[in-house]
C-alpha cells in the first residue's frame, strides 16, 4: 500500500501540522472571547482577556502535548526524514 | 430570480470538460492502456495511492470516490484562474469553497459517528485522554472549537484566500505593466513595465503550482480529518 515512502512523512506531517495549528489559535480564542465578554460585563477591562488569553493559550499547548507530545515515539520510527 | 455569472459559466465549462475527458478516458478501457486512457488512470492512481491508500489505509475504498471527485473538481475549478478568457478561479467565490468544506465536514463527522457511535465519537474528540478530570472544564471547549468550527472554517478559509489572493497578484503585476508600458508616457518606467510583465509571467506559472497544491491538500486533509474519525486507537 505505501509505494513511496517518501510521500507518507509528508502527509502525516502535513495533517499533523494543521490539527496543532488549529489547537492552538482556538485555545486562546475560545477563552479570550470569554474573557472579553467578561471584561464587557464587569467593565475590568482588560484583566480578563489577557488571563484568558494566557489560560487558552495554556491549554492549547498542553493540548498538543497530551495529543500528540506522548506519542513522540511513533512519529520518530516512522515519521521524520 | 436566477442569473448566469460568469463564474457559473465557467463551472458549467470545466464540469463538462471533467466529463468529457474522463468519458473519453474510460468509454473503451483497455486491459493494456494506450493514449488518453493512460492519462486518466494516472490521474486516478495519483489520488488513490498517494491520499486515499497513504492516509486512510484500509478504509480507502470507501472514500476513495469521494477524494477523487473532489480533487479534481478543486482542481480544474481552480485552474481557470489562469486559462485564457475565463481569468478567474470559480473556486475564488466563497460559496464554492464553503460547499466542499460543508461536505468534508458532514463526511468526516458522519463517518466518526457510524464507526463508534455518538457517545463513542464525542468522547474520543472532546476529552483526550489522561488527562486529570477537573481540567476537562477548560481543555473540552478548546477541543470542541477546534474539531467541529475550525475545520470546515480553515478549509474553506485556506482555499478561497489563496485563490483570490493568485488573481489579485496577476491583476497587479499585468495591470502595472499594461500601464507603465502603454499607459504611461513616462520612459522612465517602461523597465520597470517589464519587470512587471515577468513577474506576471512568473506568477501565472506559480499558479499551476497553487491550483494543483490546494486541491492535494484539500482533499489530503479531508483524507486525515476522516482517517483521525474512523481510526480504532484512542
Amino acid at each position: 500500500m505505501a509505494s513511496d515512502p517518501k510521500i507518507k512523512p509528508l502527509s502525516k506531517g502535513e495533517g499533523l501540522v494543521w490539527s496543532v495549528i488549529g489547537t492552538l489559535v482556538s485555545g486562546p480564542l475560545v477563552w479570550g472571547l470569554l474573557g472579553a465578554f467578561l471584561d464587557r460585563k464587569f467593565e475590568t477591562e482588560p484583566i480578563y482577556l489577557v488571563s484568558g488569553l494566557i489560560l487558552g493559550f495554556v491549554m492549547s499547548m498542553y493540548i498538543v502535548y497530551v495529543r500528540y507530545g506522548r506519542e513522540e515515539i511513533d512519529i520518530k520510527n516512522g515519521g521524520q526524514s | 430570480m436566477f442569473a448566469m455569472t460568469r463564474i457559473n459559466l465557467i463551472m458549467l465549462v470545466m464540469t463538462t470538460i471533467l466529463f468529457v475527458f474522463f468519458f473519453m478516458a474510460f468509454r473503451k478501457p483497455q486491459v493494456v492502456p494506450t493514449g488518453i486512457q493512460n492519462l486518466g488512470e494516472m490521474f486516478l492512481d495519483f489520488v488513490r495511492v498517494h491520499i486515499s491508500e497513504e492516509v486512510l489505509g484500509h478504509h480507502a475504498k470507501r472514500f476513495n470516490l469521494l477524494l477523487t471527485t473532489m480533487f479534481f473538481m478543486i482542481f480544474a475549478f481552480n485552474i481557470t484562474g489562469i486559462l485564457p478568457l475565463m481569468h478567474i478561479a470559480a473556486s475564488s467565490v466563497v460559496a464554492v469553497p464553503l460547499i466542499l468544506g460543508v461536505a468534508s465536514y458532514l463526511v468526516f463527522n458522519y463517518a466518526g459517528i457510524k464507526q463508534h457511535g455518538v457517545k463513542g465519537y464525542l468522547q474520543m474528540n472532546l476529552f483526550p485522554p489522561g488527562v486529570p478530570i477537573p481540567l476537562y472544564l477548560l481543555v473540552t471547549p478548546i477541543e470542541a472549537v477546534s474539531t467541529f468550527i475550525f475545520r470546515p472554517a480553515t478549509l474553506t478559509i485556506r482555499l478561497v484566500a489563496n485563490m483570490i489572493a493568485g488573481h489579485m497578484l496577476l491583476v497587479l503585476f499585468y495591470g502595472g505593466a499594461n500601464y507603465m508600458l502603454f499607459i504611461s508616457d513616462s520612459l522612465f518606467l517602461k523597465p520597470f513595465g517589464v519587470f512587471s510583465y515577468m513577474a506576471g509571467f512568473a506568477f501565472t506559472l506559480f499558479e499551476i503550482l497553487v491550483a494543483f497544491l490546494q486541491a492535494y491538500i484539500f482533499t489530503l486533509l479531508t483524507a486525515v480529518y476522516i482517517s483521525g474519525a474512523v481510526s480504532e486507537e484512542h
